[in-house]
């Protein structure tokens, strides 16, 4: 297990590495000199004085490979440069709005169970009929609408009518999570569903739930207790993936709902041209989602006691 | 196979809607009652009727218009997206199943990079990098995207290789390029055509999501996810600004959904560009991928 764990990291290492170097190169090549983009931030004027100190600052006199290192040096020590518009330490900014976004992905995770799980089994279990053949379209019609109308949808149609619900910001208490969290978890619960459908077909049809029908077995019991939790486990496999979508969307989401989140500091510090800000965020999104999709392989062993660790190949970590 | 796909009423919705999508967009100039870019304030949010069939949003321009020339804004750069990934994809996924070694360490190693995050947020990273616009839009969805396609194909000529109409075809004499373009190609295309499908509305999502965020088309030019963001504030009194777009998109997308669905299951039996539905373990298994696993 420990060697196992111990590897899928080393994997990990050369992804990063290329992803943050590539960032550092498109940086690099795209127009504009972050020099000046810093001290327009600031409202510094731009003299040649300014900017020839900005330069220092930020370091542009040296060559690209030498720039790359510095940083990676910042970054094992915990530095990920300050950001251009606010002069605060990136990595203080980032763990500030980390929470928010944990919140809403974790809020949109619950969703997406609370409303597959029972829609999926239903869906195996009336197969063929006229609901089954609803819950197809439903699904697709779900996982066609884009996030951001769902959303504003949802202001628009429940929220501003009922007043029930803050429409912006976290406000009080978990309240202000409900509508973000729908948003964000409506689609793939749509795609879930048909999943969990598929396999609890397939798994309905294996001898041991024959033999436990044989056995005169109650049919919830069979369902629950046998099925089900066989037909989980491909379900956790495209959980890797989804955590992609969770993090994407939470991005999408946070903005049309003004939530405090990294997402929707990244999405400023782009119109901002914010380089170390952007950077910072890359390098938090693929040490999350490298580390998720680490956490649900393992979590294999434990609902499938036939997986062993050590035959796992970290292919894409 | 026609036969079978023509009955399944699903795929033929989605293949009218996705017809009739094209036909209102990509007649736009000829279809549009005005003109979608001048600002008129005098003419702001007037109601649908004669002269506006759909209104005018806050800024006199005529919905209608808008939204025609919008989707077909959307479309074209989906369009272009999906040709210039399949152009990169398929040809190194071919190169890497066949040839192996080298290429297919270097090739499967830089898809392991982009496979390694999100493809919204590289995309939204790479947009953000080089700036907003739609043309840079473009450039990051195609580099987050081709390795999808050359995965899926590399791993298809890895099982198609060792079938025997290839061996023989390599026995006599066949050079690797014959083989490539005249036997494994063709073989790869059906499914590669299915992936393109469902591609393209998961293309038109994206770039909608992009431009709502304000990353994609730029003001004044009309664009479904823009025209979205621009009705942000009138959500609540004028809610048909947001309405008109955001079904646009969904039907649209829906359309490309119910086609590609009702084509995978006609082209490609075998389930390459399916979800695996069955697995255990063994790592992580990556959307289109049965097919696509690593051979050691």
């Amino acid at each position: 297990m420990l060697k196992y764990l111990a590897k899928r990291f080393l994997t990990l290492i050369p992804v990063l590495l290329g992803v943050t170097f590539i960032t550092f190169i498109l940086m690099d090549i795209a127009p504009g000199d972050p020099a000046e983009i810093m001290l327009s931030r600031r409202d510094i004027e731009v003299t040649p004085e300014n900017l020839e100190r900005a330069r220092e600052a930020l370091g542009l006199g040296e060559p690209l490979p030498v720039r790359y290192l510095s940083w990676l040096q910042g970054v094992i020590q915990g530095n990920l440069g300050t950001s251009f518009t606010t002069g605060e330490p990136v990595s203080r900014e980032i763990i500030s709005r980390l929470p928010a976004t944990i919140e809403l992905a974790a809020g949109g995770l619950a969703v997406m169970f609370i409303l597959a799980l029972p829609l999926g089994t239903a869906a195996a279990l009336l197969r063929g009929t006229f609901g089954d053949h609803l819950g197809r379209l439903t699904a697709l019609v779900g996982a066609s609408i884009p996030s951001f109308y769902l959303g504003l949808l949802l202001i628009t149609y429940i929220a501003v009518p009922t007043q029930w619900i803050p429409v912006m910001g976290r406000g009080e208490g978990l309240i202000g999570l409900v509508l973000p969290s729908i948003t964000l978890g409506f689609g793939l619960a749509a795609t879930y569903a048909r999943l969990l459908r598929a396999n609890l077909l397939e798994v309905l049809q294996l001898d041991f739930i024959r033999s436990a029908r044989s056995r005169g077995l109650k049919e919830t019991v069979i369902i629950g207790n046998y099925a089900l939790r066989n037909a989980l486990i491909p379900v956790v496999t495209l959980l890797g993936i989804t955590m992609g979508h969770l993090l994407g969307g939470t991005v999408v989401i946070e903005r049309i709902f003004a939530w405090p989140g990294v997402g929707r500091l990244a999405v400023d510090a782009i119109f901002d041209r914010n380089y170390p800000v952007i950077q910072g965020y890359v390098l938090l999104m693929g040490v999350a989602f490298v580390f998720l999709n680490l956490l649900i392989d393992i979590s294999y062993r434990f609902l499938d006691p036939r997986v062993k660790m050590e035959e796992g190949e970290g292919q894409t970590g | 196979m026609t036969v079978r796909f023509l009955r399944d009423p699903m795929s033929l919705a989605g293949l009218g809607v996705i017809l009739l999508v094209f036909v209102l967009t990509m007649a736009a100039p000829l279809l549009s009652p005005h003109d979608p870019l001048p600002v008129s304030l005098a003419e702001r949010l007037q109601p649908a009727g004669n002269d506006y069939p759909l209104g005018t949003d806050p800024l006199g321009r005529c919905l209608l218009s808008r939204l025609l020339f919008g989707g077909r804004m959307t479309l074209q750069y989906s369009l272009s997206v999906l040709l210039i990934i399949i152009l990169i994809g398929v040809p190194a996924g071919l190169a890497a199943g066949y040839l192996g070694g080298i290429v297919d360490s270097i090739l499967m190693r830089m898809a392991d990079i982009v496979l390694a995050f999100p493809n919204l947020i590289l995309a939204l990273v790479v947009t953000g990098v080089l700036g907003p616009g739609l043309i840079n839009i473009l450039i990051a969805l195609a580099l987050v995207s081709w390795v999808q396609y050359a995965r899926v194909v590399r791993g298809m000529v890895l099982s198609l290789k060792e079938k025997e109409f290839i061996l023989a075809a390599r026995a006599s004499g066949t050079a690797p390029g014959g083989i490539i373009w005249h036997h494994l190609l063709p073989n790869v295309l059906p499914p590669v055509a299915v992936m393109a499908t469902l591609n393209l509305g998961s293309l038109v999502l994206s770039i909608s999501t992009l431009s709502f965020l304000g990353l994609g088309a730029q003001p004044p030019l009309p664009e479904w996810g823009a025209m979205i963001n621009e009705a942000r504030n009138y959500i609540v009194t004028q809610p048909q600004l947001m309405l008109y777009p955001g079904t646009a998109i969904a039907v649209t997308v829906l359309g490309f959904n119910l086609l590609g669905d009702g084509l995978r299951d006609v082209f490609d039996p075998q389930g390459f560009t399916r979800p695996r539905a069955y697995g255990f373990g063994k790592g992580k298994q990556p959307v289109f991928v049965a097919g696509a696993k690593r051979i050691k």
